[in-house]
């Protein structure tokens, strides 16, 4: 194809509204090929109980909340369910116990995940079937591997994680959802020397560098597009003089390594949504279009390739 | 989120960089405290009867509803780039980009024309009254003054390029300094009493303090206060006021923004109106009401009984008849460092604008490189360290700067633009308003706060734009002024478009930037 629009996205937690935005960003944006790059899955859940009274409620963005069941109960669930939170009915019993038991609470977080996702790929399937759009939706580090199976049982969603794809004509695309170990000891944190073998391991196939693109979830280190707040031993940002939280890379060295060693035509990243920004490293254009997952606003990226190359790209807040 | 109420899972967090207090004292310098005394020598001439201490607290809840307004907006769009995200989003990016390019001619504007109140109103009278006479006349000429602004704005973009822990440490040092300055200033007036100022300001000037007063009164001076005369005054105290929102534009990097929003905008009206009204107060118990708005009044009016050294009667200059001359220079001095601070605060903003032009590829990305080892946008410092030397020059050796006399006004249609987007905002985005934080959605009866806010906000602005054209101010309203006014918006339109139309041609249109994705 000699002409070419991608769209990519990263880091929606689990944000419905953010999904759908997504699939159809395919037909709004004109997209060809639509790329999410990873932490798909949602945070928290939020406790649906029922009142004595047949009402139900819930504590939801900082205010206690009582409906009717009915409608406005499913209008709730969707209001939740656009956060990036799961919504979840049950007995003031159970949430007890849920919380005195962790080993119950990670299994509900398993099976919700697994539950949303599966209902994501039905919308996905409905909008997308019949099209010419190649959506590729990969796990990011904060995304647990029970996932994989849901994803790779979709026929109309390709999953490309830890493979060296074709996307179209001779671009081909390698993903990794992995990332170099974080503070929250997430899913998918791996050590830097991993990280670099499986890269290292997957590159090896490239047929042609300055036609690949690198689908990796973590920034590469000190790119500028990897700042985060550096954090101490409790997990709080460390502070400056005058109250300002530090700041630190905290990108992967091997992921830099990477692309300076095969100069990929184009570096699309996430995992640091605060850290929205473009840099060149090398010949490589590497992009991190941020998130905005809780406000809805799904953050992308459009590129414009023509005959290989990048002709033009835009971050669009959609 | 309370703990028991919502199961939490170990994940990544975002987590925000600046606090509500450095927040605070970025928006306290972009309003130059005490600037106020050089407002309010206009303000009590141009209308003879204000009384200054009463403006100041008139300012202050008028500010808080407008700076409510903007807290407001931010909590639903807690982004970088503040308006111009929000007008962006919800009318249009063309016209978002206008309003900011508005407000970027606007800073560089007012740092041009500060730059020499920094040599003429501070560093020259500090040099004659240490008896440097010609080298008071020297740093006050023109060319000194075009030196000093490129110096300064060298100082600038290297405080800027140390990242912004540099410039922030630099605020507050400033911030102590004025503060420092301004106690000095209040607690040497109010302990002198208007007896001791006449008998040295009359010993020492060749005029009669009470001779003041009565030629004024014979001149048309009132001789007491008006409440009409106040109200209109307020115009010129609250003009003092606007840049209390400036954290708007730094929202996204925020600490719990929602919060630390309210204290800084907030926060900042509070202080500053107070230290204005302490201010004029101050000035008022030690040198006598009547008396500063009778010698205002004479300077004002070209009276022949106004002889002092100065053309205007600011306030900083009659201190020195309130106390000898080391704590005249020293109080000069801490007054300047607000000069400083503004300007710097302006570089700061400005320097911010041209990086998010660069990233929604407005203008070229080459303006929005970043120095890795402090991460400053270097590219976007050089660039507006360039136009603001350039414009500076303009405003030394053209009149230029008179062209910009209705600004006041331009950033009112502004405000009301803003305004607009928030009324429209909860039918035009109800994506993000849905999601927005309950204080956001918060409604008394049927109409919901941030649009009451908005509609308050709009009045205010179309009040304040009005009292800042009317010919008490501005004099007879120069059509020519009003075109440039304008035609700096439309300046703004012009660049958008043509950078639109390359985009087009390469194969994205910048329209997309802000365009919501249907999500059904």
């Amino acid at each position: 194809m000699a002409k070419m629009r991608i769209y990519f996205t990263t880091d929606i937690h689990g944000s419905e509204v953010c999904f759908k935005k997504f699939i159809n960003a395919a037909s709004f944006y004109k997209a060809d090929i639509i790329i999410l790059g990873g932490d798909i899955t949602g945070k928290a859940i939020i406790p649906i109980t029922e009142k004595a009274d047949g009402t139900v409620q819930c504590r939801f963005l900082g205010e206690n909340i009582t409906v009717n069941k009915g409608k406005t109960l499913e209008e709730l669930i969707q209001k939740i369910r656009n956060v990036g939170f799961y919504p979840y009915i049950t007995s003031s019993a159970e949430v007890k116990e849920l919380f005195s038991n962790e080993k119950k609470m990670s299994e509900l977080f398993m099976n919700l995940s697994v539950k949303e996702l599966s209902r994501w790929l039905e919308f996905t399937e409905k909008r997308l079937k019949g099209t010419k759009t190649k959506c590729f939706i990969s796990p990011g580090n904060d995304d647990s591997q029970i996932i994989d199976r849901v994803l790779n049982s979709s026929e109309c969603i390709i999953n490309p994680n830890e493979k060296l794809v074709t996307i179209d004509g001779d671009i081909e695309m390698l993903s990794l959802g992995y990332s170099n170990i974080t503070p929250w000891k997430c899913p998918r944190d791996i050590t830097e020397e991993e990280l670099y073998r499986k890269i290292d391991q997957l590159a090896s196939a490239i047929k042609k560098p300055d036609k690949t693109i690198f689908n990796i979830h973590v920034p590469p280190y000190d790119s500028g597009i990897d700042l985060a707040p550096e954090l101490d031993a409790n997990m709080r940002p460390k502070l400056e003089p005058g109250g300002r939280v530090k700041m630190a890379p905290a990108g992967s060295k091997s992921v830099k390594d990477a692309i300076i060693k095969h100069q990929p035509l184009l570096g699309l990243h996430g995992h640091i949504h605060e850290s929205k920004g473009f840099t060149k490293i090398g010949r490589t254009l590497c992009l991190n279009p941020g998130s905005e997952y809780q406000e809805g606003i799904l953050r992308g990226a459009l590129i414009q390739l023509s005959d290989g190359k990048i002709k033009d790209f835009l971050f669009v807040a959609g | 989120m309370e703990k028991k109420e919502v199961f939490v899972r170990k994940a990544s967090g975002l987590v925000r960089n600046i606090s509500a207090w450095d927040a605070m004292v970025l928006n306290i310098m972009v309003m130059a405290p005490t600037a106020i005394f050089v407002y309010g020598v206009w303000a009590s001439a141009l209308y003879p009867g204000a009384d200054l201490p009463m403006t100041a607290l008139l300012a202050i809840p008028i500010s808080i509803i407008v700076g409510l307004f903007y807290a407001v907006y931010s909590a639903a769009m807690p982004r970088s780039g503040g308006d111009y995200i929000w007008i962006s989003r919800t009318l249009h990016p063309a016209i978002g980009f206008m309003c900011n390019f508005f407000l970027f001619m606007v800073m560089l504007s007012v740092a041009g024309s500060y730059v020499p109140w920094f040599t003429q109103w501070a560093l020259a009278p500090i040099l004659e009254a240490l008896g440097y006479t010609e080298l008071a006349s020297f740093v006050a000429s023109t060319e000194f003054t075009f030196i000093f602004a490129v110096i300064y704005y060298l100082i600038c973009a290297a405080i800027i390029s140390r990242g912004a822990k540099a410039s922030t440490i630099a605020l507050w040092i400033f911030f102590i300094l004025v503060i420092v300055g301004f106690v000095v200033y209040a607690a040497t007036l109010l302990s002198l009493g208007p007896e001791q100022f006449a008998a040295n300001f009359s010993a020492q000037t060749g005029m009669n303090y009470q001779a003041v007063i009565e030629t004024a009164k014979e001149a048309g001076y009132p001789g007491k206060f008006l409440l009409d005369a106040t109200l209109l005054g307020l115009a010129f105290t609250y003009i003092n006021f606007l840049g209390f929102n400036s954290t708007i534009y730094v929202a996204g990097e925020m600490k719990d923004v929602q919060k630390s929003q309210f204290i800084a905008i907030i926060g900042a009206v509070i202080i500053f109106g107070l230290i204005s009204w302490l201010g004029y107060y101050a000035t008022y118990a030690g040198m006598g009401g009547t008396f500063v708005g009778a010698i205002s009044y004479l300077a004002e009016t070209g009276h022949p009984a106004y002889t002092l050294p100065f053309a205007e009667p600011f306030f900083p200059f009659l201190f020195r008849y309130a106390t000898n001359t080391a704590t005249y220079c020293f109080y000069l001095f801490t007054w300047s460092m607000m000069i400083l601070a503004a300007i710097l605060t302006y570089i700061m903003l400005t320097v911010r604008f041209v990086f998010a032009w660069s990233f929604d590829r407005v203008i070229p990305t080459a303006l929005s490189k970043v120095d890795r080892r402090y991460n400053s946008p270097y590219m976007a410092l050089i660039f507006v360290t360039i136009i603001a030397i350039i414009l500076q020059a303009a405003w030394l050796w053209t009149p230029l700067l008179s062209y910009f006399a209705y600004i006041v006004f331009g950033w009112m249609i502004m405000q009301i633009i803003a305004s607009i987007s928030a009324i429209v905002f909860p039918y035009r985005r109800k994506d993000i308003y849905e999601k927005a934080p309950a204080i956001v959605r918060k409604k008394i009866g049927p109409i919901s706060v941030l649009t009451i806010l908005s509609i308050l906000s709009i009045i205010i602005a179309a009040w304040l734009g009005y009292a800042s054209l009317s010919p008490t101010m501005v004099g007879t309203v120069d059509p020519i002024i009003l075109v440039f006014t304008f035609g700096l918006y439309a300046l703004g339109l012009v660049i958008y478009f043509i950078s639109s139309m390359y985009h087009k041609k390469t194969g994205i249109p910048l329209e997309l930037s802000f365009k919501e994705i249907p999500p059904e």
